[in-house]
């Protein structure tokens, strides 16, 4: 959240000090959507001055909603990581050990020999 | 007595979850079939040498005796391939073996008891027709073999994996048991070709193969088993825990030593010395894997008590 509220008062306080170091009639804004539609009204100078301010607050509204998502965003893994390193160092419990005794079973009976193959049968040769 | 009932569950444990591959009555019956196609014809090839005796004045010993202890042999080994009883069919196939070299060293000591040329002439002639009936019962029984091996190889591949998945789960290292699969996997590749050649010779280099990687892959086991749960024996409360750690050392030591020993060669240049190899290998081995199951009991006795 301090992010956000940095961000919001930079972009407002960059807003102001363009927008009062320019002459008036210059736009300080980014040639885009409704802020450079706005761009074309302030050449005339023999406008009031009132009109100026009412028009400078619907560009501060627009760079407000847009980088909400992407700040918020990184705050939250930040908090739960620390969380899981202390299970994993945790002790071997009874029942993990019984489960780890369980691994210790390998079969012990042989499996078929080759018996009955070489056994020679009486033939002429004798 | 809590640790009798402890020993006893574990015992029962261990009997109930004992793997039994699909295959096994397959290739028992493969052999019998086998067995038989030796036994028939020496009962008739004794048949027809009497006869050659007797037509060319020659006397012949009496073999109803050896004919007789063969033919229980074969309804031995006949019913533990029925019940798919590996060890009884081994201890008759032993005894099968034993008396067919009695037979064979009687006929060879009779050969020089009075006999003539026209005796031996006459078997050579009449044994012909014999031995080729010989060939194709034995070739019918090889093919029953042939495939019985494909499956009985083939499930114990499937077990094979289902361990190594196990272990891998849980994070163990289990790179040794996988390459004894890999080797497994070119064992069932020459399965057909050593069929192929209808040599017996050709197909016990395949079962002197088997034998030693079964062995080799329940050690792999017992390594990849023994390196996961070091670190967390030593974290453990186990009241036997040094006694564990120790036992572990020891029996790692033993089982590197006894990989050294048995190392595989899928080329088998001397069926003797290979069967040789493998019997002193599953001897040593045998001890190593009750040392092994030992340990489930060690870890629950420190639990417990």
């Amino acid at each position: 959240m301090n992010n956000k509220l940095m961000l919001l008062l930079v972009l407002g306080v960059s807003l102001v000090l363009f927008g009062c170091a320019k002459p008036a009639g210059e736009s300080n804004l980014p040639p885009t959507g409704e802020i450079g539609a706005a761009d074309e009204v302030p050449p005339a100078t023999d406008t009031p001055e009132t009109e100026e301010p009412i028009e400078t607050p619907e560009v501060e509204e627009t760079p407000e909603d847009e980088p909400e998502a992407p700040v918020a965003e990184p705050e939250t893994p930040e908090i739960e990581e620390p969380e899981e390193v202390p299970e994993e160092t945790e002790p071997v419990t009874e029942v993990d050990e019984e489960a780890l005794a369980d691994l210790f079973q390998v079969d012990t009976d042989k499996p078929l020999e080759d018996e009955g193959y070489d056994v020679e049968t009486p033939s002429a040769q004798e | 007595m809590r640790f009798m009932i402890l020993f006893a569950l574990v015992a029962m444990s261990t009997v109930s979850l004992a793997w039994t591959n699909d295959a096994t009555g397959e290739m028992l019956q493969a052999r019998y079939q086998y067995a038989a196609c030796n036994v028939d014809y020496a009962e008739e090839w004794l048949s027809m040498r009497e006869g050659c005796g007797h037509r060319n004045n020659a006397t012949v010993f009496d073999s109803s005796e050896y004919v007789e202890d063969l033919r229980e042999d074969l309804d031995d080994i006949k019913e533990a391939a029925d019940e798919e009883d590996q060890f009884e069919f081994g201890v008759s196939m032993f005894q099968y073996g034993g008396n067919s070299l009695r037979l064979l060293g009687a006929v060879v000591t009779d050969a020089f008891d009075h006999k003539n040329m026209h005796f031996f002439s006459c078997v050579r002639d009449d044994e012909k027709p014999l031995m080729d009936e010989l060939d194709e019962c034995k070739h019918r029984a090889m093919e029953m073999e042939r495939t019985a091996s494909k499956k009985y190889v083939g499930n114990e591949i499937e077990y094979a994996k289902d361990q190594i998945d196990e272990l891998d789960s849980l994070g163990a290292d289990t790179t040794g048991m996988d390459e004894v699969v890999s080797e497994a996997d070119v064992l069932v590749d020459d399965i057909d070709p050593a069929f192929d050649t209808d040599e017996a010779g050709q197909v016990r280099e395949l079962h002197l193969r088997h034998s030693r990687l079964v062995l080799l892959f329940r050690m792999q086991k017992m390594l990849a088993t023994i390196d996961y749960a070091r670190p967390l024996i030593e974290e453990s409360t186990n009241t036997n825990k040094e006694e564990i750690l120790e036992e572990m050392d020891a029996l790692e030591e033993d089982i590197e030593e006894t990989l050294s020993e048995c190392e595989y060669s899928a080329v088998v240049e001397d069926k003797g010395e290979y069967g040789m190899q493998n019997f002193e290998c599953w001897n040593d081995s045998i001890y190593l894997f009750q040392d092994f199951n030992s340990i489930k009991l060690m870890i629950l006795e420190g639990i417990f008590s």
